[in-house]
């Protein structure tokens, strides 16, 4: 009972939006984790595969909806094609399973409730109406004019007098063969066809066209605008015909292959990144939302360069004033050229002079997409698989896309793990330095003994020889950045060998700071965002400086400063230490720990004001004494 | 605005750079402290220093014969002065933070420990963590320059042998400089020092050689405690009072007792754990103390025939247990109301916390009152285990 009154509840939220009803939010979800599962299928044999899924998605509906009108599928009997037949069982049992769901979901419902549901079913399911160009203002209106959306009408037959429509999402469809097979029998062929036999009324011409003049795979028949906003948002051409109330999806999916991220690898998740181009990036984060509300805003900066900028977010999710200040800071820069996103980033960032990011960057499109989700802003440039995101708290820069898909108290060990690591890339060296020629005292005798073993002979102070490894190993960094992998191995080779060896030996370094060192410099690499950990070197060479004067009261000072300007800065109006700066607990669900997703029922809601509740889950059931589920 | 940002720079670099380095010691400037003794010779502290030499110290090779510390004399009239002078003789300055063993001369303990004690409870480097002991019948500094096994530090050596014989056998105890301070100044607990000797000739100790052998002998022994009335020694506890007194305030961590069952033969128990109550009463402004002391016992070893399945033979255990263990209350109780007139049990502190009005008129003369103090202990023993058999191994008859 609880569930089902939780249920509603969450479809009530949702409903929110204007395009989608109470049914097909839950049939959304459930295509979309298709979508996911199949992707990879959909390379192979990228013609049946969506075919059969669209069907199995399109079968049920019209079936579980009879309220709904019905009129077009029984006027033509042609209409259902043998693909469509063959397909029959296969969804019958879908249509079962789905009547069962709904009576198990609606069972104990009262008749009123059903009635309430059903009445909002016809005031949200909006069907396509009778005028191509109400529909065309809808899609316009729901899409938020994206950039990406393309809206072509053409008039086809004799004195073109017959208005037609084609929606797609640019990046996601192939565009060749939409020109080449539907476009061209459409625009030419039709014309020079004896079509005067027929009579010219929509009813007859769609099924004739659909028959005879589409030479593509999969073409199903659509009523509704969920039906038409999925399948144009997940790649598909969508056709409306002037005075027709029904319209037809055409598959005609394509896209680019994913590249390889270079620098932010992952043991588990997605292994695409973006590419240079900037419709290729914007179909990757679309195929991961597909969601009229993922809107995308065009702009062309650089006088010279004149290159693309996109920018991305969900309306209702985003705070209108993040999204007006990243547009009044892009409309103000003023520059020649753009050739990476770099250049944006620094004439829009907040802090031009703080160590610390303020605008997140990934080469990934799930980051982005979780990003978007939470209420972010992403800034995609033309030319660079580099993508922005903003506002970026601090918190940000140390979660890693995996900390959501592997289980959470994994990620949360890993979390706790980073943390340590931020502390340790900070500190080590300085609390080192401060403790071993300041406050010997508070070591360990048999410590003390061994660090001053270690010291015998060494020459310098304890803060030049920490300096001189850390410079060292630097070095050995940015040699080993730009250097092709064959010889990188060479250059490691020599610095373990020089450094970690040969420098204790010969009695210029202690064996105890090579150790300190060699831990800082891995440690700072474990934080996952890269900009993150060069602010933390920074600051790690001023904090050693600090504790070579005034040992551990100046790394105190050092510490209290760096926090108070970490409290200080923001990030497009957020305050950069959210959840921590103001605290705001149900973000510590996710910040040094990573509770479970059910127990993350809601969005930041430092980033997001409206639209807060991501779902409604409970923790998993275990399974009765039966072994079956409980309901 | 970027003219002043630019000066507030300058200001903060001045900051970092004219202050330098302040009370900056690198790690191969400092000389590690880590036994000190204390002399009193003529009327002259004589302070030893035990420095530890690290490169000599280093576990891997090396080394060039060197002893891996060295212990530097020095005389002068006052503590401050001999520690001061040092640096005329060491290379380096001398470091007292990590100081493990302050070793104090009879000779000084005899006189009176407290204006040694000063300087060494006043100094901030001195961390608080460092064990006190004295030394019976031998130089606070002869006892600094033996050359000790297993241990390259010696002081290490005291100070771990200390540690452990805490742990697992009963007399001894450590001590540190803030307690050995409130048993001086308070009334009422006298303080107590566990004393080291030295076994064997100290000339033969001395050298390298002593180490050499695979018997050892010239060592150290911690062999009885040193009784102090208010700051000065007025005679020693052996092994088994000191067991005594240990039982009777109540710190033995583990320890093994031995009864007689026969002529020739003992059994012995372990006591694991052991705790005592010390209660004061006053009847007609006349103070009394009561003492009960709960132990439990593992069966150790049983040199007579006998079944541990009946449970009489686990009383009558029981039963000798706690005959041994008031045995020797006893007789510390004895020694010290009778021979040394000083309270190191804290009946006093008892009496003070639980009677204080009639404790301001009782301290006055409290060590005569003490000598003639009723004190009544009460020993009850609880066997728990008795191990991997439960007879005894049967012998030859």
């Amino acid at each position: 009972m609880k569930s089902n009154e939780d249920k509603n509840k969450r479809d009530k939220k949702r409903l929110k939006s204007p395009y989608k009803s109470h049914k097909s939010s839950q049939e959304i979800t459930i295509s979309e984790s298709n979508l996911d599962q199949q992707d990879e299928k959909i390379t192979e044999n990228e013609i049946h595969e969506p075919l059969n899924k669209s069907q199995q998605e399109d079968e049920p509906k019209s079936d579980s909806h009879l309220s709904s009108p019905k009129t077009a599928n029984n006027e033509d009997p042609n209409k259902i094609s043998q693909e469509e037949k063959t397909n029959n069982k296969q969804s019958k049992e879908d249509v079962q399973n789905e009547a069962e769901n709904m009576s198990a979901n609606e069972g104990s419902n009262t008749q009123q409730k059903f009635e309430e549901t059903e009445e909002q079913e016809k005031k949200k399911m909006k069907s396509i109406s009778a005028s191509l160009h109400a529909n065309i203002r809808h899609v316009k209106d729901t899409t938020g004019g994206s950039q990406d959306i393309v809206v072509r009408e053409v008039y086809i037959g004799e004195n073109q007098k017959l208005g037609c429509c084609f929606l797609y999402t640019q990046g996601l469809t192939d565009s060749n063969a939409f020109h080449q097979f539907v476009l061209e029998p459409l625009m030419i062929f039709l014309k020079e066809n004896d079509w005067k036999d027929f009579d010219v009324s929509p009813e007859s011409w769609l099924p004739f066209i659909q028959r005879s003049l589409l030479p593509i795979g999969g073409v199903v028949q659509i009523e509704n605008f969920d039906e038409l906003f999925t399948s144009m948002l997940c790649g598909e051409v969508v056709f409306l015909m002037e005075g027709s109330r029904i319209g037809y999806r055409l598959c005609l999916k394509s896209w680019k292959d994913r590249g390889v991220p270079e620098a932010e690898g992952v043991v588990r998740g997605p292994r695409e990144s973006f590419s240079e181009t900037l419709r290729t990036n914007t179909a990757l984060i679309r195929r991961k939302i597909n969601n009229p509300r993922l809107r995308l805003e065009g702009k062309t900066i650089g006088e010279l360069t004149k290159t693309e900028i996109s920018i991305m977010f969900i309306d209702g999710l985003v705070d209108n004033n993040v999204l007006e200040e990243v547009r009044r800071r892009l409309d103000k820069i003023d520059i020649d050229s753009i050739l990476e996103s770099g250049y944006i980033e620094e004439l829009i960032q907040d802090e031009a002079y703080s160590p610390f990011p303020t605008v997140h960057h990934t080469e990934k499109p799930d980051v982005v997409a979780g990003g978007l989700l939470e209420g972010r802003v992403a800034i995609i440039v033309d030319g660079t698989p580099i993508v922005l995101m903003v506002p970026a708290l601090f918190n940000q820069f140390f979660q890693a896309a995996e900390d959501y898909y592997e289980r959470s108290l994994i990620s949360s060990l890993i979390r706790i793990l980073r943390f340590i690591c931020l502390f340790i890339s900070l500190l080590a060296p300085a609390v080192y330095i401060a403790v071993t020629t300041f406050h010997q005292e508070m070591l360990p005798t048999p410590l003390l003994v061994n660090l001053m073993v270690q010291r015998e002979g060494v020459p310098f102070p304890a803060f030049v020889e920490a300096f001189l490894m850390e410079l060292v190993f630097e070095i050995l960094r940015e040699a080993g950045v730009r250097l092709p992998k064959a010889v990188g191995q060479t250059v490691s080779f020599v610095g373990a060998l020089v450094v970690g060896q040969a420098a204790v030996e010969a009695g210029i370094v202690s064996a105890g700071m090579v150790i300190v060192v060699a831990i800082t410099a891995i440690s700072s690499f474990v934080i996952p965002a890269y900009n993150m950990s060069i602010a933390l070197r920074i600051l790690r060479f001023i904090l050693m400086m600090i504790a070579a004067g005034f040992g551990l009261y100046g790394v105190m000072m050092g510490i209290i400063v760096i926090v108070l300007h970490l409290c200080s800065i923001r990030s497009f109006g957020i305050p950069y230490m959210t959840p921590y700066g103001p605290y705001i607990s149900s973000e510590f669900k996710d910040s040094i720990v990573r509770m479970p997703h059910w127990m993350m029922d809601k969005r930041p809601v430092s980033l997001v004001s409206q639209d807060v509740v991501r779902g409604n889950n409970s923790p998993p059931t275990k399974p009765n004494k039966k072994g079956k589920n409980e309901k | 605005m970027s003219k002043r940002k630019l000066l507030l720079v300058v200001f903060l670099s001045m900051v970092l750079l004219l202050s330098g380095c302040w009370s900056r010691r690198e790690l191969n400037e400092i000389a590690l402290v880590i036994g000190l003794g204390v002399d009193k010779i003529d009327n002259e502290y004589v302070i030893s220093t035990q420095i530890v030499d690290p490169s000599e110290i280093a576990s891997k090779g090396g080394g060039g014969g060197r002893a891996p510390v060295v212990t530097y004399k020095t005389k002068s009239n006052t503590l401050m002065g001999a520690i001061r002078q040092l640096t005329a003789s060491t290379p380096r300055k001398l470091y007292l933070a990590h100081l493990r063993m302050l070793v104090l001369g009879e000779s000084i303990v005899r006189e009176g420990v407290a204006p040694a004690l000063d300087v060494i409870s006043r100094d901030h480097e001195l961390r608080s963590d460092f064990f006190i002991i004295m030394t019976k019948g031998n130089k606070a500094q002869d006892v600094l320059t033996m050359v000790t096994p297993l241990e390259k530090v010696p002081s290490a050596y005291m100070f771990n042998m200390l540690r452990h014989s805490e742990k697992y056998w009963a007399p001894f105890s450590t001590l540190k400089i803030d307690q050995l301070d409130n048993e001086i100044s308070g009334d009422g607990k006298e303080p107590v020092i566990t004393a080291v000797e030295i076994r064997g000739s100290l000339k033969e100790g001395e050298q390298k050689k002593n180490v050499e052998n695979i018997s050892i002998k010239n060592y150290l022994q911690y062999t009885s405690v040193g009784v102090l009335r208010q700051d000065k020694l007025v005679g020693y506890l052996n092994e088994t009072e000191a067991s005594g007194y240990k039982y009777l305030i109540g710190k033995i961590k583990s320890t093994v007792i031995e009864m007689p069952c026969n002529k020739d033969h003992k059994d012995v128990t372990e006591l694991i754990h052991t705790n005592s109550i010390i209660k004061a009463n006053m009847r007609n402004h006349k103070p009394s103390i009561d003492v009960q002391i709960n132990s439990e016992a593992n069966v150790a070893e049983l040199e007579c025939q006998s079944n541990l399945l009946n449970l009489n033979v686990i009383h009558a255990l029981e039963k000798k247990t706690e005959k041994e263990i008031k045995n020797q209350i006893t007789m510390v109780l004895q020694k010290t109301q009778k021979e040394y007139q000083s309270d190191i049990f804290g009946f006093g502190d008892q009496i003070h916390q639980t009677y204080p009005k009639d404790w301001s008129k009782l301290k006055k003369n409290w060590n005569k009152t003490f000598s003639t103090l009723s004190v009544k202990v009460n020993v009850k023993v609880k066997i728990r285990n008795f191990g991997k058999v439960n007879k005894s191994t049967p012998s030859m008859k």
